[in-house]
This record gives C-alpha cells, sequence and structure tokens, in this order.
C-alpha cells in the first residue's frame, strides 16, 4: 500500500518541486520579457516621469534611422565572422588533438584555460595586446611583414572590427574544441577502420564517415555560440565602446546605451524587441536540434 | 601495473613507435605551436603584472623580465582596497547563486526526469530557450522592477538575476544526471516507507554527485563572469563585483597603469583555474553530455 501510493503519489508533487525555479525564472525572466515588450510601446524615458502609449512610433522611428541598420550590420558581420573562425580552429584542434600524440592532455587543458578566463580579464588583456604604442601585436605583425606601419587596432573602424572578431574567435575556439572532440569520440574507430582498408583517404574518410556523425554539434555548437555573442556586451564595453564611430556598435551595447546612457527606455526596448525577434528563428532551430533525441523516448 | 611489459602493451608500444613517422611529428609540431599562440595572450599578461614600469614600452619586449616588480600586487591590497572589496562581493554573490541554482535545479531536474505530467514539455523547451532572449532587453525591465522593489544594489537581487540566467543549463544538466539513475532503486527505496523526498535526499543525491559538481562550477564561473548584470543593477561602489568594478574604477583611474590591471586580472583568473582544473573531467562531461545525449 505504502509502496504505491508513494510511487504514483500526489499528482501535485512534480509541480511543487518545480515551484522555486518557476517563481525565480518568472519574477527575473517572465514578468521583464513582457515588461520589455510593453516599453517598446511606450515613450518610456528614465529623465521625465510618467510615460504613454506610443504605437509604432519607437520602430518607425528605428526603421528610417540609418543608424539601426548599421547596427545590425555590424552584428551580423562581427558574429558571423567570429563564430567562422572559432569552428575553423576548434574543428582543427579537435581532430588534431583526437589523434594520439604526446601531451595531448596537456594540451587540451591548456586550451580550455581559454574558456574559463573572466570576460573582463580577456578585455583587459587583449586591450593591451592590441595597444598601438607598445602592443605585442604590432611588434609580431611588423616584424613578419604582414604589416608596415604600426595598426591603431582599436582606434580605426576597420580594425576594431578585425579586433573583435579576433577576441571573440579566440575566446570561442576551446568551447568548438570541447564539443567537437566529444563528437568525434561517438565515430565508431571500426568503421573509420574498413574504410581504410578499402582504400578511402584521409579526406574521403573525414567528408563521408566523420562529418555525418559531426554534423548536429557542429550546427548546436554555431547556434549555441552566435547566441552567445548577440548578448556579449563586456569586450565591446572595454575595448572600444562601439566606437569609433559606432563602427562597433552592435545590437546589445547599443540597447544597453540607449537605456543608461541616453535613458531613452522605449526606444532601447524596441531595438531590443526586433533582436528578440531574430533570435527566436535561431532558438527555434536550437530547441528543435536538442529535444529531438529528448522527446523521442 | 606498467602497461608496456605486458604483451599487448608491447604491441602497442611497437606499433606506436612505427607509426611515428615525419607526418606525427609534423602534427604535433603545429599543435605545439597553435597551443603556444592561443596560450600567449594569457601568458603575457602574467609577465605584464611582474614588469618593472620602465621596462613595458620596450619594443622589442624583454620576453623574460630580468627583475620581479611585485608592486602591482601590493597595490592592490594596499591603498586600492576597493579592489578587494569587489573580490568579496563577487565571491558571495557567486557562491549564494551556486546555492540557489542548486536547489531549485534540483528539484526542477528531478521533477523533468521522473514525472511525466502536462505542461511538462513546454516547460523543459521554454527553459532551453531562455538564455536566447536578450539580455539587455530584460535587464531593462529588471532595472525598473528592482529600483520599484528598492533591491537596486542587494547582492541577494543580483544573485537572484544570476540564478534565473545560470538555471536552465543546471536543470539541463541534472536532469541528464536523474535520467541515468534506474528508478529500481528509489522504488525499492519506497518499500521500505521512504517519502520522495527523502529517497532524493539520501538515494539519488549521492549518487548524482558528479552532476552536482559539474553544474555547481558551471553556475560559479557563470557568476564569477558576469559583467551586464553587475553593471546595472549594482550603482553603489561598495556593493559592485569584478567586472563592472574594474571597468570602472580601475581603467579611468589608473588610466594607463597595466601593471596594476594586470595584476587584478591575474588573481582573478588563478583561483577559477585552480577550481576548474581539478574538476575538468566532471565539467567537461557535464557540459557535453547533454549535447551529445541522442
Amino acid at each position: 500500500m505504502q509502496y504505491s501510493r508513494a510511487v504514483r503519489g500526489n499528482p501535485s508533487i512534480p509541480y511543487l518541486l518545480l515551484i522555486p525555479a518557476l517563481v525565480i525564472g518568472g519574477t527575473v525572466l517572465v514578468y521583464p520579457l513582457f515588461n520589455g515588450l510593453y516599453l517598446a510601446f511606450t515613450n518610456y524615458s528614465l529623465l521625465s516621469p510618467g510615460h504613454k502609449w506610443v504605437g509604432l512610433t519607437n520602430f518607425i522611428n528605428d526603421f528610417k534611422n540609418p543608424v539601426y541598420w548599421e547596427i545590425y550590420a555590424n552584428s551580423i558581420i562581427i558574429i558571423f565572422c567570429s563564430v567562422f573562425f572559432q569552428l575553423l580552429i576548434g574543428l582543427s584542434l579537435a581532430l588534431a588533438l583526437n589523434r594520439r600524440i604526446p601531451l595531448q592532455g596537456a594540451f587540451r587543458s591548456l586550451v580550455l584555460v581559454i574558456w574559463i578566463v573572466p570576460d573582463i580579464v580577456v578585455a583587459l588583456l587583449w586591450m593591451i595586446v592590441f595597444n598601438a604604442d607598445f602592443g605585442i601585436l604590432n611588434f609580431v605583425l611588423k616584424k613578419i611583414g604582414i604589416i608596415g606601419n604600426f595598426v591603431t587596432w582599436l582606434g580605426r573602424p576597420i580594425p576594431a572590427k578585425i579586433a573583435l572578431i579576433m577576441v571573440y574567435s579566440w575566446r570561442g575556439t576551446p568551447f568548438f574544441m570541447v564539443m567537437l572532440l566529444a563528437a568525434l569520440q561517438t565515430v565508431p574507430r571500426s568503421v573509420l577502420d574498413a574504410a581504410t582498408i578499402d582504400g578511402a583517404n584521409a579526406i574521403q574518410r573525414f567528408r563521408i564517415i566523420v562529418v555525418p556523425f559531426i554534423r548536429d554539434i557542429i550546427i548546436l555548437s554555431c547556434l549555441l555560440s552566435t547566441v552567445r555573442l548577440f548578448q556579449d556586451i563586456t569586450q565591446i564595453f572595454i575595448l572600444t565602446n562601439g566606437g569609433p564611430i559606432n563602427s562597433t556598435t552592435t545590437l546589445a551595447i547599443h540597447v544597453y546605451k540607449q537605456a543608461f546612457n541616453a535613458f531613452d527606455i522605449g526606444n532601447a526596448a524596441s531595438i531590443g524587441v526586433t533582436w528578440l525577434l531574430l533570435l527566436l528563428v535561431f532558438a527555434f532551430f536550437y530547441i528543435k536540434l536538442v529535444t529531438r533525441g529528448e522527446f523521442q523516448r | 601495473m606498467n602497461t608496456s611489459t605486458t604483451p599487448t602493451g608491447r604491441v602497442r608500444v611497437a606499433a606506436f613507435i612505427h607509426h611515428w613517422k615525419l607526418g606525427r611529428a609534423l602534427l604535433f609540431i603545429c599543435v605545439l605551436a597553435a597551443v603556444v599562440i592561443l596560450i600567449f595572450p594569457i601568458l603575457w599578461m602574467v609577465r605584464i603584472s611582474i614588469t618593472p614600469r620602465p621596462d613595458l614600452f620596450l619594443l622589442p619586449p624583454k620576453w623574460v623580465p630580468k627583475t620581479l616588480n611585485m608592486s602591482g600586487y601590493a597595490t592592490l591590497f594596499g591603498a586600492h582596497a576597493s579592489f578587494f572589496v569587489y573580490f568579496l562581493n563577487s565571491l558571495v554573490v557567486a557562491l549564494g547563486t551556486m546555492i540557489l541554482s542548486l536547489v531549485a535545479g534540483t528539484l526542477a531536474g528531478y521533477s523533468f526526469s521522473r514525472f511525466e505530467y502536462p505542461g511538462r514539455k513546454s516547460l523543459m523547451v521554454f527553459t532551453l530557450s531562455a538564455q536566447m532572449f536578450p539580455w539587455a532587453l530584460l535587464v531593462i525591465s529588471l532595472y525598473l522592477l528592482y529600483s520599484w522593489m528598492h533591491i537596486l544594489n542587494s547582492r541577494l537581487g543580483l544573485m537572484l538575476a544570476h540564478t534565473t540566467f545560470a538555471l536552465p543549463l543546471t536543470i539541463w544538466i541534472l536532469k541528464g544526471y536523474f535520467d541515468t539513475i534506474p528508478r529500481e532503486l528509489e522504488e525499492s527505496s519506497f518499500l521500505d516507507g521512504c517519502g520522495r523526498i527523502e529517497a532524493l535526499w539520501r538515494i539519488i543525491l549521492p549518487l548524482t554527485r558528479p552532476g552536482i559538481t559539474a553544474a555547481g562550477v558551471y553556475v560559479f564561473l557563470f557568476s564569477w563572469n558576469d559583467f551586464l548584470f553587475g553593471l546595472t543593477l549594482i550603482t553603489q561602489d561598495s556593493k559592485r563585483i569584478l567586472g563592472p568594478g574594474i571597468a570602472l574604477s580601475f581603467i579611468g583611474e589608473f588610466s594607463y597603469r597595466w601593471v596594476e590591471m594586470m595584476s587584478a586580472s591575474v588573481i582573478i583568473t588563478v583561483p577559477i583555474v585552480l577550481l576548474f582544473l581539478f574538476m575538468q573531467r566532471a565539467f567537461v562531461e557535464g557540459l557535453t553530455a547533454g549535447a551529445l545525449k541522442d
């Protein structure tokens, strides 16, 4: 009797267990989400008391403003390039470290350290590396002949974008390496050996056998990394503060500045809402990918 | 036992030496070069933190400084005691966030793993998408909400914010671990008259320890790393955490005092690198297991 009661239990138990998570999430996530949607349709400002419903005015102003489109372009260029290099370097490292080479474990741990260095430290140390006068990057690049004169990395529009892409690529490489190493371990040795015996060369083996096994993880990692880079304000805040002349202003830093420097909450929220719509597309693919195995049981 | 003395071990070593040809040597050298380049900025940070000030601007740089300069570290704990305050605040907030997230995450993860009920799937999906909502948008409403509730500048308020955004992955990591524990284990404990919560506490949790470790390390790192929430929800210097604290006071105040900045960077990096290296296996397995489970 006792047994079946406990197993079937009180039907409200699963819900009771969720209460702490729901209370915290409801306050800090769900309420701000809907309130943010509401604010996008108001002229709320931290400078003047009271606010009123203004309909689509904020959105119309956004669409008419060339800066708005520039910021979208910046975000997409910087994030797309960063994810590309993260994947390229991460995959190369994973493939190399998946072979048996000396010091394998040490290499892996060293690269992983890059993953856990706090964001603020990443920003500060790259600030020194990029320094135009005594930065080590300029010195090395000039020495090997890639640049003729020292570059003011963070002071000119295109070098500043390149600098950010370098920081993000560096920062995200270990994540890709770990995910792909784990994925590569699911590729059965026997199939690879059989292909070798049948005369497939390394490139054929990679394309025909390895890629199908790791494709989903590649897509998942790219999605996760994209979403994470959209959120980042730390690097931009410290390294360029969005400048020079908006050339490194992305959605996150722009929304932050509109709200907390210009105090124009309504405008900031409207930009946040269009960003939200863009991310929902990513969320859709992400959830489809992650839950596919989960809900089949 | 020394594997190289066993027959299979000897064969393996022989095979390894046989395959150790030019290709492998090249691969090793490439990886070594790549890792050195990747890790270089971190080494450079340590190097700058102990450089005597005049040597800082030398080009070509002195790769290894001849004399050490520990004044950067001394300054942080001396006149600029604010760094120490930020450090403590970060520690308090990160530990608090860890406890809140692990309690809420364990209960929710257990609920998702063990029960079938209406709303379960949609809640799980919503949990996943929580990481995707624009934080810069959410933090605006959160700022207004906190100032209305008079909990701006409250470390507890910051813990709640961190918990919310660390919780989704915590729940999924823990759910993944609960899934691997056979239901028969707790069902037999019901025979002995255990209740649900008692079974969770006494039987399930001890078996989930690797998962809890992984989730705990993840949450700690998340909170330690935060910048946006600490920057907006805390406006009093004495309550600030490390990221915004350093950004707002040091960069303005120290301007180009790189040595102090790098000393601070080393100090806030070392504890988590040590934490990570000890827990690396559990952490990496915990984070990748969710993605690989198919």
